[in-house]
């Protein structure tokens, strides 16, 4: 791991009586895509703009690119490239004329702002929508003029919240083919709640629920951060309560759901649920309809944390 | 450099809306028409002096058109951009807030100016029929451009308070109004409040450009009293730090 | 504790705002106790004229003023006795409300608008303070304490002091707003009485007697001051007597069909060039700087050879565009003057200054005003460009207020001044209207809609 790009200590923020980010730490290393899950008003937004600068934290310290943003906030911002939710645009200017402002506020010299602007119109392959009003521009296209605009002048880090909310599936999955392409080169903070993306892309996960930190590392990690869980799906035709009774006698095993003949267990992984299962409902001398062995996945796993079931 | 960027992205917004060149041609018109009607009335009662028979009424005038004009055009400074959310990202960019200000500060200035630039036709106009001594109207129009620089610093730190174009206007109209009618209604206050209230009436201010004539003390208010509501709009984005954006 | 630090910040930028206005208000206490003002006008329009000066120099004791104003104009009264106060620190005033301080207002005397109280040294006025020449001739009252006298000649068919806007009732209450009081005089009972500043002869439509003319001359010739406003109107008793003083009264009408002031019937004279230094139009060098309007005007000039004890010169011309028809009949139908009809090509002359005999008594010369014309101080031509100032000066000049003192050089050169009023043709003015209202505004916005539609045809 290099060093760390973003990072976040003990961070609270509140506005007025609302506490909307209560003592979360997190670092981003150098080189790395993060994701970075939670769900609607779990404090994610709060979190990246503090860490883009629009605003400090209430207690706590965060560091970007080893600059603290209170001493100097023009470094900091220097080193990062933001992506708001939504992509706000200046619907009135075209794309060329809005990533040369965006050009000369990130103070790329004279010289360099032509080429500077070519290359992210390149990057982001919107050439030939280069002289096209942003406001009639698609919401695709717009997404991408948003990254561009946040990739211009090459900062180190990018902060992306949310730059596929609100697209169609094949623009998803254009804007993540070009946050895939910058792995490696950039250090990359980026916000979804689209789990398979979040999967495919990204190194590492943060996971905040209700302003706090749920969990922290690699989809691996937190798998195993959490237990490794397995989930058997059951179908049989026995009366409802012999069978429930018959199961709750597996050790280790919590019945998640049931009803109309279906059962839902799990159990940790070390335990060989299905024989137990099928070795009880033979034991019953009940029929078999289904017998379905799962192994928990990110989604799952970022389910239980967000609404803070007990883990194992 | 980064406040021409920003100066410069606003006069782009501004120069290509039609909202623009609307307010403009209106505006123009009617400054023209009182400059007709100004005209006649100096040639059936004016005497010769210019100043006191033409050029008073015509810039009492350009006031009053000013005033109705600066919040349609400060409106949008800031509350636009919050709406459209695009202030965020500014904040994101490397600038200091005060750039912000600065830019969209001198991009306003720099289109009332051009608008009232157009108004020095009136004078050019009647140059050819008439001599035009150009010293107390420059006068004028210096008082003008002050009195608009407080205008659009009001403007633009009521739009920084509210992410509707429609609540900035219609606040700054009324604080600009408020400023007026702060002597305009004498017999509201007493005698003793009015002796006090007089130095802060913002129109109060201009009788003396008015009459072709400069004066320091009127020259200093209209400076504090623009630099003052720029410090407020600072203040203003500033305490998103604790505050939260909106 | 949740909001403890949003207290703090909130309280923390309260201290902000008021230590920015604390600091911003001494900033400008500064400014206002150095100030400076510069009057950009050719008029010195924003400075106290020099008649209301020499009258505030003349105060040397607490003089207070009380201003009731209608509400709307106070700070019209404010900046007029604000530049006063500058003058003399004896001036204390009070501007109030005369609606809402009606009962202060009747305690002094004030019941109109506009109206100020004014005390001095226990002595007590009302003037009105619209105008800076009537608050100083207010102020000259207390100071002075002492009434001039004009008497209006009757008899003759004068103008008389109001009734229509042939009446000459505005310049009599303009005259007390000086510190004149208007009487009528009648030769008929002999010597014009003592206690007379000047006399005033407003456009008589008869001739006077000789014995009339008697008494006159020797109010004169005793240092009286005379104002003789004379329309084309066969006088020529009157004529006689001043041609004994070098003085030509013409038998003719001045007309002006090229200059046609608004307001007139094109038979006004427009005087467009004054002598330098004159006491009529640039008393103590300070120049009316509007024209002279003279609705229907005879010419008035000085003779060729000077009559000892006299001195008299011209003092105002019409322009290269004017005449002088000897016919008045021809004058009144429109004609147009030629000088096939002996009519004679400007410019003309039209006011003539004389000072009349040694010095008297008293060790001041009689002085004499001729003007060729009354119309113009009449309420319908009083206000015209510079008419007021012309007659109020005349009549200053003849009752000694000015102080100036000695002959003046008499070979001062004529001097050209853009006098003439703004005259334009109905075509100009439709011109300046359409440019001004309907192409520049129209210009902008088709410059607009050509940018703004070809970049959204871009895109």
């Amino acid at each position: 791991m290099g060093r760390a790009m973003l990072e976040v200590r003990d961070v609270t923020k509140r506005f007025g009586a609302v506490e909307a980010v209560t003592g979360i730490s997190f670092s981003v290393f150098e080189g790395e895509i993060v994701g970075f899950l939670g769900p609607n008003g779990a404090g994610k937004t709060t979190t990246m703009r503090m860490l883009a600068g629009i605003f400090p934290p209430t207690t706590g310290t965060v560091r970007i690119a080893g600059h603290d943003p209170r001493r100097d906030p023009l470094a900091c911002r220097r080193a990062v490239g933001y992506f708001p939710e939504n992509a706000p645009y200046y619907p009135e200017l075209t794309v060329t004329e809005y990533l040369g402002f965006v050009a000369r506020l990130k103070r790329i010299p004279r010289t360099e702002r032509n080429a500077a602007v070519g290359s992210v119109l390149a990057d982001c392959g919107l050439e030939h929508m280069a002289h096209r009003r942003v406001g009639t521009l698609s919401k695709g296209y717009r997404q991408r003029v948003g990254l561009a605009q946040a990739l211009c002048g090459d900062p180190p880090i990018l902060i992306l919240d949310e730059p596929t909310i609100g697209l169609d599936p094949q623009q998803v999955v254009d804007i993540r083919e070009r946050v895939r392409g910058l792995r490696g080169r950039r250090t990359v903070l980026f916000s979804s709640h689209i789990l398979t993306e979040v999967e495919a892309l990204c190194e590492r996960v943060v996971v905040i629920a209700g302003g706090r930190l749920a969990g922290e590392g690699t989809p691996a990690q937190l798998g195993l951060q959490l237990g490794r869980r397995q989930r058997v799906v059951l179908r049989t035709d026995g009366p409802e309560a012999d069978v429930v009774t018959a199961l709750a006698s597996i050790p280790g095993v919590m019945i998640v759901d049931h009803g109309s003949g279906a059962f839902v267990l799990e159990a940790s992984v070390d335990v060989d649920l299905g024989t137990m299962v099928g070795t009880r409902v033979a034991r019953g001398g009940w029929i078999v309809r289904e017998l379905r062995i799962e192994t928990l996945d990110l989604e799952d796993i970022f389910l239980r944390l967000v609404r803070r079931e007990p883990t194992a | 450099m980064s406040v021409l960027a920003i100066a410069r992205k606003e006069l782009v917004l501004y120069f290509t809306s039609l909202l623009f060149y609307a307010l403009a041609s209106v505006f123009l018109v009617l400054s023209g028409w009182l400059f007709y009607t100004n005209l006649d009335y100096f040639i059936r009662f004016g005497g010769m002096n210019l100043v006191l028979g033409l050029w008073q009424y015509q810039l009492y005038d350009m006031r009053q058109l000013l005033l109705v004009l600066v919040p349609l055009l400060t409106m949008r400074l800031f509350a636009e951009e919050k709406r459209l959310g695009t202030l965020e990202l500014l904040w994101t960019y490397p600038l200091r807030d005060w750039e912000i200000i600065a830019g969209k500060f001198i991009a306003c200035m720099l289109v009332m100016k051009l608008m009232l630039a157009a108004t020095l036709v009136y004078p050019l106009v009647l140059s050819r029929f008439y001599p035009v001594d150009p010293w107390p109207l420059a006068a004028g129009y210096l008082g003008l451009v002050l009195l608009i620089a407080a205008f659009v610093a009001c403007g633009l730190f009521l739009s920084a308070l509210t992410d509707s174009q429609l609540v900035a206007g219609a606040s700054t109209y009324g604080v600009l109004l408020f400023f007026w009618i702060l002597t305009w209604n004498e017999a509201a206050v007493g005698e003793g409040a009015l002796k006090l209230l007089v130095p802060f009436s913002l129109f109060d201010r201009f009788q003396v450009f008015m009459h072709g004539g400069i004066d320091t003390r009127d020259v200093s208010y209209l400076l504090l009293f623009t630099f003052a509501f720029l410090c407020f709009t600072w203040f203003a984005l500033d305490s998103r730090r604790w505050r939260g954006v909106r | 504790m949740l909001g403890g630090r949003a207290t703090r910040s909130w309280s923390q930028l309260i201290l902000q705002v008021v230590l920015l206005l604390v600091v911003l208000g001494m900033l400008q206490v500064l400014a206002d106790r150095t100030s400076r003002r510069w009057d950009l006008t050719p008029t010195r329009a924003l400075t106290l004229s020099p008649v209301t000066q020499k009258v505030l120099a003349e105060v040397d004791g607490p003089l207070h003023v009380t201003v009731f104003f209608r509400r709307g104009t106070r700070e019209q009264y404010a900046a007029l006795l604000d530049r006063m106060r500058a003058e003399t620190p004896h001036l204390t005033y009070d501007l109030l409300d005369l609606d809402r301080y009606p009962e202060r207002g009747r305690s002094v005397g004030v019941g109109k608008h506009g109206m100020a109280a004014i005390d001095y040294q226990g002595r007590h006025t009302v003037a009105p303070a619209t105008a800076e020449e009537q608050l100083a001739g207010g102020i000259l009252n207390v100071v002075r304490g002492r009434q001039r006298t004009v008497r209006f000649t009757t008899g003759h068919g004068e103008r008389q002091p109001g009734g229509d806007p042939r009446s000459v009732g505005r310049l009599v209450t303009a005259l007390a707003a000086e510190n004149y009081r208007s009487e009528a005089l009648s030769l008929i009972d002999g010597a014009v009485p003592k206690e007379t500043d000047l006399v005033v002869v407003a456009g008589p439509a008869r001739d006077f007697l000789p014995p009339e003319l008697m008494a006159l001359a020797n109010y004169l010739k005793a240092g009286g001051g005379l104002v003789l406003l004379l329309d084309p109107v066969s006088v020529p008793n009157l004529s006689g007597m001043l041609s004994s003083m070098g003085i030509r009264l013409g038998d003719d009408i001045v007309v002006d069909p090229e200059k046609r002031v608004l307001g007139t019937d094109g038979m006004a004279a427009i005087v467009e060039h004054f002598r330098a230094g004159n006491p009529i139009s640039e008393p103590e060098g300070i120049a009316i700087d509007s024209g002279v309007v003279l609705p229907s005007a005879r010419t008035v000039d000085v003779m060729g050879a000077a009559v000892p004890g006299i001195t008299a010169e011209s003092v105002a011309r019409t322009g290269e565009t004017s005449w002088a028809v000897i016919d008045l009949d021809r004058a009144r139908r429109g004609e147009p003057p030629s000088e096939a009809s002996k009519d004679v090509r400007g410019p003309l002359s039209l006011i003539v200054v004389a000072e009349v005999g040694d010095s008297g008594p008293d060790g001041r010369r009689g002085r004499l005003v001729v003007i060729g014309d009354s119309d113009f101080t009449t309420d319908a031509y009083l206000d015209m460009l510079g008419n007021r100032d012309v007659i109020m000066n005349a009549v200053a000049w003849v009752a000694h207020e000015d102080a100036l003192v000695g002959e003046r050089p008499k070979e001062t050169a004529e001097v050209q001044r853009p006098l003439s009023p703004l005259v334009l043709t109905d075509a100009q003015a439709h011109a300046i209207l359409i440019g001004v209202v309907v192409v520049q505004p129209a210009l902008v916005l088709l410059l607009g809609m050509v940018l703004v539609g070809l970049r959204r045809r871009r895109g």
